[in-house]
């Protein structure tokens, strides 16, 4: 396979991608142990919740004592103890999921800043880390979302202030388009790659 | 069905016939206008596909036919 050659201003740039891309995994690696920290004692865990449809009163002391102020509150951390092995489970998964699909993506950023480096664009190894990093998207568009809404629930129904509705599956719109958007650059690197082994080797 | 590369079967003959006209891989290149890396590829049989236009050209300046320059070997 004939690497291509690659201009010392591209090898910067390369490099700046290698380095940012190790340094996220790091951050992705610090969270994870940070957030297993947090949560595997399983005492005062912070889940995030979302208190719409949750019955709720909060009242906001004046500044000068002239009384309170009824205020409504849609989101909120509350911090759980003792969860049962499945909302654990959950608020694991949920807390989890964003380093973890952070690791990811930066994973394949980094093998892709280091192929590129070499001079190497149009290969196997390339297309396969940025189709990696597009599912990992888009699963996570989808996962995070319903797993921290599933959390949610979980940590409500331990306070028993559940809202015993099934949770709906949810969407992070920019990360399903992140993921959509890096698929069509995999689906360009696919077409690359067989060009670049049709035309290896012709004289 | 044919594989991708045939079995590395086709045997090109550019050695023979440059030792037989005199003429350098280099002097090829020139006259073909196709580099010495690449005649370099189909002297030593790592090419895997050859344009038309190299063809023509090398069997032109060669004086040969298509059937001098590459012939298939049989199977092993």
């Amino acid at each position: 396979m004939m690497a291509q050659r690659v201009s010392s201003g591209q090898r910067q740039e390369f490099v700046l991608l290698i380095v940012l891309g190790g340094l996220a995994v790091l951050v992705g690696a610090v969270g994870i142990v940070r957030e297993l920290i947090q949560i595997l004692p399983n005492t005062h865990i912070p889940v995030a919740v979302d208190l719409t449809d949750v019955p709720h009163e909060l009242l906001l002391d004046g500044a000068s004592g002239v009384g309170s102020t009824g205020v409504e509150v849609t989101d909120a951390v509350v911090r759980v103890s003792h969860l049962g092995p499945t909302p654990l489970a959950l608020a694991l998964a949920a807390a989890l999921l964003p380093a973890i699909t952070l690791m990811v993506v930066a994973a394949c950023f980094t093998v892709l800043g280091m192929s590129f480096y070499r001079g190497d664009f149009f290969v196997r190894r390339c297309l396969v880390a940025i189709i990696t990093a597009a599912v990992a998207l888009v699963v996570a568009s989808v996962a995070i979302p319903t797993l921290q809404m599933l959390a949610a629930e979980g940590a409500l129904e331990s306070l028993g202030v559940g809202s015993g509705q099934l949770a709906a599956m949810g969407v992070d719109g920019p990360l399903s388009l992140a993921g959509a958007l890096l698929a069509a650059v995999g689906h360009a690197f696919w077409r690359g790659v067989h060009l670049q082994e049709d035309t290896e080797g012709l004289v | 069905m044919p594989t991708e590369d045939g079995d590395g079967r086709v045997h090109c003959r550019l050695d023979e016939l440059l030792a037989e006209r005199g003429m350098t891989l280099a002097r090829l290149a020139e006259l073909v206008g196709v580099t010495v890396v690449n005649l370099s590829v189909l002297k030593n049989d790592r090419a895997r596909a050859i344009r038309f236009s190299t063809l023509t050209a090398i069997c032109d300046v060669l004086q040969c036919e298509v059937g001098e320059l590459l012939v298939v070997t049989p199977h092993a």
